[in-house]
């Protein structure tokens, strides 16, 4: 059973507000294929366990700044400008496209790699020091929110609430799909579905509107030797997928979206690990090392007896 | 679960009939900034009308003029506040009491005693559950992005700078000045909204809500100061013309149509 791949380009047409994360679309991309093909056809696609897997949403040309706590990551600076440099490449949460591109293509093992990166990375944050300027690709602003008084006709009491809001203009996205059970006309059409009604917090009043172009294939440089992976998505593999990891763990609060109704939105927190975190495969998975990593959870939903499941799919990016 | 019927895209434009301020909220101010300034697209600086000002303001005109409110505290119009004055509304009221909440959604409250509830009552609020409508911010059209560059520049707005009268000596009050930044008349965005059909839904009630609330924004106004001018919009559509939005199917293949909100009343 063969999984392809696809790229999704998503030209945002308004801000949002939920972070885009994989298991996020997930669960969008599940309410609109059960919408469309029926409960059932939506039971039989999660029963497969890893249908379709997605990365999380980047900015256009950027990947998830890989973690690696150790060496090359941590070479001492001489000089105080070295030293915030490197200090800002800690934070990077994004990479550049073409630098990994350049890197992989360069070759060598993991660690050379991971060395190229921090190199070229540092050179791109001093000439960004040199030219005083840095191309912002996404911004977050606070928004202030209030219901209106039906009676008074002015602010209502207590009902004054701030949220983060995210603007950015296009943004890429990863996917695996298994061929036998979804197709590109398939995750298009949810695609497009997704784009005009908007996906995650606020979606009915304005946020997360996007069109989207697919295209076959990724278009990222493979490597030879599939040993080590950085996870494109929030996510977490199984224990028995990888034997050694650099992966920061967070602590998540899913909850279901308005599509249901229940009493309690909140669903059992998970952990997961954010996109950037490297994996070594564990030799089981060097049978099928391109296949996503993790699974569908059930017990995370208090519908699971429903056949809610949660994903910790990962769509992973091989390094080395 | 219920099946998707078809998703309705409504577009056109709104046109400020009188300067638009939709304030920031901000929580600081800056050396020779504005007191009041609109809200903003952080990364092109252009300013924008948030779907949410837009589905609240048409939500509480939709609300007034049917009277589903929270009576005693003018809540917004819930399936909690819904359940509560069932008892009192006759049929028709019902039926658009529902549709307003399909259009405009639950909130998580509505459903905390779920499980204690009757499978009749249960049953209706999964049918009523998913919100159907689904607004969109408004960008500037290109129009009016070149228009306001060339004749304001780069902040795309005016200031307006208000005075309080004293009553006795008919001279401006003593520390009552304000000024507000405006988004003037004249200038366009791209106005649409996308509309869930679900399967056992009436698309042609929903949309006559639809027309009807947007209607009642004409005739109303939008954002701040309204009772002094501000925020007077119209809706066009480049295809249908003034007072006209279009309509087109997603998922049906059906020719695209003329919503007319003249016709809402």
């Amino acid at each position: 059973m063969g999984y392809k791949k696809l790229r999704l380009l998503l030209k945002f047409e308004t801000n949002y507000v939920t972070p885009l994360m994989a298991d996020t679309l997930f669960g969008e991309f599940c309410w609109v294929y059960g919408w469309l093909k029926g409960e059932d056809e939506l039971k039989r696609l999660l029963r497969d366990g890893k249908p379709i897997a997605f990365s999380d949403i980047f900015p256009e040309g950027y990947l998830p700044f890989p973690k690696y706590p150790k060496d090359p990551f941590s070479v001492s600076p001489e000089t105080p400008e070295e030293y915030g440099r490197f200090k800002r490449l800690k934070k990077r949460r994004y990479l550049e496209k073409e630098i990994f591109k350049e890197c992989i293509e360069k070759g060598g093992s993991f660690e050379s790699i991971l060395c190229c990166i921090r190199d070229k990375v540092l050179e791109v944050l001093k000439k960004e020091e040199e030219e005083g300027k840095k191309k912002e690709i996404i911004a977050t602003e606070p928004s202030i929110h209030v219901s209106i008084d039906r009676i008074k006709g002015t602010a209502a009491e207590g009902k004054l609430y701030h949220l983060e809001e995210t603007f950015t203009e296009k943004g890429e996205l990863y996917v695996l799909y298994k061929e036998e059970l979804l197709s590109k006309d398939d995750i298009k059409e949810i695609f497009q579905i997704l784009g005009l009604v908007g996906v995650g917090a606020k979606k009915s009043a304005g946020k997360g509107k996007f069109s989207v172009e697919v295209s076959e294939g990724w278009d990222l440089p493979e490597v030879k030797e599939k040993n080590w992976f950085i996870s494109l998505s929030t996510g977490l593999p199984r224990g028995d997928e990888v034997e050694e990891y650099y992966a920061e763990f967070f602590t998540k609060y899913p909850k279901h979206g308005r599509e249901v109704a229940i009493p309690r939105v909140f669903k059992n927190p998970v952990i997961l690990a954010k996109p950037g975190s490297v994996f070594k495969i564990s030799e089981e998975r060097k049978q099928n090392p391109e296949e996503p990593y993790g699974e569908l959870k059930s017990g995370v939903s208090p519908l699971s007896d429903k056949g809610h499941r949660h994903s910790f799919l990962i769509v992973p990016l091989f390094v080395g | 679960m219920k099946k998707l019927a078809d998703i309705l895209e409504i577009r056109g434009t709104i046109k400020l009939i009188t300067g638009l301020h939709i304030g920031a909220g901000k929580d600081e101010v800056k050396i020779g900034g504005m007191d009041n300034p609109v809200i903003r697209n952080p990364l092109n600086g252009e300013p924008y009308i948030p779907g949410s000002s837009l589905k609240g303001k048409v939500r509480m005109l939709l609300e007034l003029y049917y009277g589903l409110f929270e009576p005693n505290k003018g809540d917004v119009f819930s399936y909690e506040v819904y359940r509560k004055m069932k008892k009192e509304l006759n049929n028709e009221r019902i039926k658009v009491a529902k549709n307003l909440l399909r259009l405009f959604g639950t909130s998580g409250s509505d459903f905390k005693d779920f499980e204690k509830l009757p499978p009749e009552e249960r049953r209706e609020i999964e049918e009523i559950a998913s919100t159907r409508i689904s607004f969109y911010d408004l960008k500037l059209t290109e129009e009016s992005r070149k228009e306001l560059r060339e004749r304001i520049g780069g902040l795309m707005t005016e200031e307006k700078t208000e005075v309080k009268i004293n009553r006795i000596t008919g001279t401006s009050f003593g520390g009552a000045l304000t000024s507000k930044e405006r988004i003037p008349a004249g200038t366009k965005f791209e106005f649409k909204l996308c509309l869930k059909v679900f399967e056992g839904d009436n698309e042609e009630e929903l949309l006559d809500l639809v027309k009807k609330g947007l209607r009642l924004l004409e005739l109303d106004s939008l954002g701040g100061s309204g009772s002094r001018g501000y925020g007077k919009v119209k809706f066009r559509s480049e295809k249908y013309g003034e007072g006209k939005l279009e309509c087109i199917s997603h998922l049906k293949k059906r020719e695209p149509f003329a919503l007319d909100l003249s016709s809402a009343f």
